[in-house]
């Protein structure tokens, strides 16, 4: 069998997690207390609306025709209306995506610009000041609070330097750029001490490997061992770790979205429960759990990219 | 064996045993002391306290730090370093409750299910799969959105979500232990299931739940701390870490140190609780990855 | 015309001495076996050899290894690189853990040739096909892209003797190179180190346990114990008539030494641990010929006879 042939099957064995999320986040819709039409279309809905409303979704019916009904309609792209913005709740999360994929991608980018280099020089330079001070950062950094280290960047990046804006996404690609680069380094730092920490302990492990030590019999330098040995071989586990992380990782884009006011679904999210637009919520919440879905089935194609050992 | 490889396994041991017994007794002495302070702080908050944290003194308002105060006022004139000791009331209640129920859940689960085996083991852990699909705030916020903002919303919603970690470590010792040798001797000798589970199995896999609980607590509390943040968890006026943070986010370019030392105290707190995680996995002999 | 002379070479780490005063001469297109029990100091004694001592840890003391001239015991770590695989190849134990997992066969075996010889890709390229083919691994140019855990373990063992040997060095350290195989694929390994040998010239440093291995595949062996070398010299000689008491014990424990129908004597006591040797003979617990002069006088590696070497104090000289 060939090695990438689990991107065939793989997506047959997702279909009872998938199956999962569509139900949970049936049963916490149908678990609002109080009339579901008034609640779905607030209280000054027409007469018309109400009929539909109860058609879309079968409401006299019992629960699991209702479930049915829901799946149908998840099947076409209906995910109720927006009862704040008065628009269909898939455009309206559509139109949310870009600056929450600008978050997550370019946090992990971040993450990975200061995680390796300061994972290196712990590891080479193994017991020195260098490395007590990243060792120091990745412990603290599991406990930094995004949204607060968010708050501490802007007071000195924004307000006491002038480096870059407060809030907002911005217009233009390069004004984009400019306006993420403190959100996407919020989530990086506290993810960066994770990462860090985990690749630092694997690239010792390797260093100290039976493989390193035929490459230096070879004659290499200690830097061509790094750089073609050491890190490809360290790298590995660190994929796995951000699968992990994922969740983590849109979790912690949620409240840096706040911080800094960035139109993407974690604000939509937040707002939506305060105006209690629950279709909202339960949209939202079935896109994330998806996209987790989908990121980690990402991560397990860079696997078996990264190992020729791995089959899935 | 090599002579060499072994030499040099000893070598490394030797730096590595010193270094990790070393380790051990600054990441458990040092997170204890800290703990044991905020649990201190959190008691006595309201005899050491200088001031009250809750009523306005609008003369005072927005007041550098200084010797009056320390950590300066906020815009209601109140006392941050007042605020941020009864803050740790409830932030190290929001911790050690939070992690009280997801434990107590999870264990009995997973313990459940890995004893159990069969039908129940894929239903339960089918749910696990299907829980741990979602991000874990993200599933926290729509839980919360449906009973409402609130502290004992964010403890229902985190016993609802959170006992899935618990539940699978524990799962896995279970299925360990269930074939071990005083296992098959429990039973040789007539004990049920349910004695041989709760007085044999679990004794001996919960020192791993122990460990995680602690690096839990981090967890907890910061997303509890966060969910403050955004509004969704302890209301305004009380003193919570989080409350205090997003309510001075409003004055940053004027009064930087009421956004700062509430940041200060979570992390110090969850720096506490993470040294007490590792020097614990140290001393269970369980090093975490 | 010995290419490589070590002299009085020892080894300590920290205060304890692993290896001590050990000799060794290898001649071009000679098979020099190295013989010991594990902890006897031979592994070491090759990484020495390379300078490729843990660092920190184990230095090496005294002696000089001396390689057409210059002595690689002081010679800087950028000269070293420069011997590392291109004069001295090495090949080890588990071929297993020693290719990288990650890289394919060819371009480990193109590495040293691009790092070394600043070769392009494409001359790297057909000379890892050139070794493929030298050591005896049918379709290079297809093996070439695959992986070590796609090969089985003597093809493993194989593919590590062309990476040692890609830039064409004219010695070759073999750590106990066949331990890790089963028995079939040990004797094609050993056949394929006697091929290449006598197709290249190729000087072979060969660290083994096994007193067999000695017998098929070397012209020449030294016999180490508890860090120092007890007796050296032809292998013939040597094995048909061994000077030192540890040798003729070590012959007696070799299958096919003895009755086939009876149990293998074995040589009483254990060796000691390196670095806590006993007085005198280090052998001297141990030998069934020990003396009170054994456990006060330690005996000298001193010439026999027929270019032979004891360290016995009951050594005849002729």
């Amino acid at each position: 069998m060939h090695r990438y042939s689990f991107v065939l099957y793989r997506p047959l064995q997702l279909v009872p997690v998938l199956f999962g999320i569509s139900v949970l986040s049936f049963v916490l819709v149908k678990s609002i207390p109080g009339d579901p039409i008034r609640l779905l279309l607030g209280t000054k809905a027409t007469p018309e609306a109400v009929a539909r409303i109860r058609a879309l979704y079968g409401l006299d019916e019992p629960l699991i025709t209702q479930y049915l009904y829901y799946l149908r309609n998840l099947g076409i792209g209906e995910m109720g209306q927006s009862i704040l913005y008065k628009v269909p709740v898939l455009p309206l999360i559509a139109d949310r995506v870009a600056p929450t994929l600008f978050l997550v991608l370019g946090s992990v980018l971040l993450t990975l610009a200061i995680g390796v280099p300061l994972a290196s020089i712990a590891a080479l330079k193994r017991g020195s000041a260098a490395d007590h001070a990243i060792r120091g950062f990745t412990t603290a950094g599991l406990g930094f609070p995004a949204f607060w280290l968010g708050i501490m960047l802007i007071i000195l990046f924004s307000v006491k330097l002038g480096l870059f804006p407060v809030a907002g996404y911005g217009e233009t690609v390069l004004d984009k750029l400019h306006h993420m680069i403190l959100p996407c380094l919020t989530v990086a730092l506290a993810l960066s001490a994770v990462m860090t920490r985990n690749l630092r302990a694997s690239m010792i492990q390797e260093l100290a490997s039976d493989y390193a030590t035929a490459a230096r019999a070879k004659g290499l330098s200690e830097s061509w061992i790094f750089r073609r040995h050491v890190l490809p071989n360290s790298l590995i586990p660190t994929i796995n770790l951000l699968a992990i992380n994922v969740g983590w990782l849109i979790g912690g884009s949620v409240v840096v979205e706040t911080v800094f006011s960035l139109p993407g679904m974690g604000q939509l999210l937040v707002r939506a429960i305060f105006t209690r637009d629950y279709m909202v919520v339960q949209g939202v919440t079935l896109v994330f759990a998806c996209a987790t879905v989908a990121l980690n089935f990402i991560a397990d194609l860079l696997t078996v990219a990264a190992d020729p050992r791995v089959k899935l | 064996m090599s002579e060499l490889a072994l030499s040099r396994g000893n070598w490394l041991e030797r730096r590595l045993g010193a270094l990790g017994l070393g380790r051990t007794n600054l990441n458990l002495c040092l997170g204890a002391a800290i703990v044991l302070g905020w649990a201190l702080v959190a008691l006595l908050a309201p005899l050491i306290a200088p001031y009250d944290p809750i009523s306005h003194n609008l003369p005072e308002k927005l007041q550098g730090p200084g010797l009056l105060h320390p950590f300066g006022t906020d815009n209601f004139g109140r006392d941050v370093l007042s605020r941020v000791m009864h803050g740790a009331r409830i932030d190290l209640q929001m911790g050690i409750i939070g992690v009280l129920f997801p434990f107590m859940i999870g264990t009995t689960l997973g313990s459940i299910a890995g004893y159990a085996g069969r039908w129940v083991d894929i239903a339960l852990m089918r749910l696990v799969d299907v829980v741990l699909a979602f991000p874990f705030l993200v599933l926290m916020l729509a839980i919360i959105a449906i009973l409402g903002p609130g502290l004992v919303s964010f403890y229902i919603a985190l016993a609802l979500v959170g006992w899935v970690s618990y539940a699978r470590l524990v799962r896995a010792q279970v299925l360990v232990l269930k074939t071990s040798d005083f296992v098959t001797a429990a039973r040789s000798l007539g004990f049920g299931p349910l004695r041989i589970l709760f007085r044999h199995i679990l004794p001996n896999c919960i020192a791993g739940s122990i460990v995680f609980s602690m690096s839990d607590v981090v967890l907890v509390v910061l997303s509890g701390s966060s969910i403050s943040y955004l509004g969704l968890g302890v209301q305004p006026p009380t003193a919570e870490w989080g409350v205090m943070i997003a309510e001075g986010q409003n004055f940053i370019t004027t009064a930087w140190w009421i956004t700062t030392f509430p940041g200060l105290a979570i992390v110090f707190m969850a720096f506490g609780f993470s040294m007490l995680a590792d020097g614990l996995a140290e001393r269970f002999g369980l090093r975490q990855r | 015309m010995s290419l490589l002379t070590v002299r009085n070479l020892s080894i300590a780490a920290g205060a304890r001495t692993l290896v001590e005063e050990v000799d060794l001469d290898l001649a071009e297109g000679e098979v020099l076996g190295l013989v010991g029990e594990s902890g006897s100091g031979k592994t070491i004694t090759c990484r020495a050899l390379m300078r490729l001592l843990p660092p920190g840890d184990l230095q090496i003391a005294t002696g000089s290894i001396d390689l057409r001239g210059r002595d690689l015991a002081q010679a800087s770590e950028a000269d070293m690189r420069k011997v590392r695989g291109v004069e001295i190849g090495m090949i080890f134990q588990n071929p297993n853990s020693h290719l990288d997992p990650v890289m394919r066969i060819g371009d480990q075996i193109a590495e040293s040739v691009r790092y070394h010889e600043e070769a392009s890709p494409r001359d790297a390229r057909d000379r890892a096909i050139e070794l493929l083919r030298q050591v005896g691994i049918p379709d290079p140019a297809r093996r070439i892209s695959a992986y070590p855990h796609e090969f089985s373990g003597g093809m493993r063992q194989r593919a590590m003797i062309a990476v040692a040997l890609a830039c064409r060095p004219k010695i070759l350290i073999a750590d106990e190179p066949t331990t890790a195989l089963d028995v079939t694929v040990q004797a094609q390994v050993l056949r394929l180190l006697l091929d290449l040998r006598d197709r290249l010239g190729l000087a072979i440093l060969l660290v083994t346990h096994n007193l067999g291995v000695v017998a098929q595949t070397c012209d020449s062996l030294a016999v180490m114990y508890a860090g120092r070398v007890m007796e050296r010299g032809p292998k013939r000689a040597v094995l048909r008539a061994p000077a030192h008491p540890y040798t003729e014990a070590l012959l007696k424990c070799q299958p096919g030494s003895a009755d086939p129908a009876e149990l293998l004597p074995a040589i009483p006591g254990q060796p000691p641990a390196p670095g806590a040797f006993p007085s005198g003979c280090r052998f001297h617990p141990r030998c069934p010929r020990a003396a009170s002069v054994c456990t006060q006088e330690r005996p000298v590696l001193r010439p026999i006879r027929d270019q032979r070497a004891a360290a016995c104090h009951f050594a005849m000289v002729s």
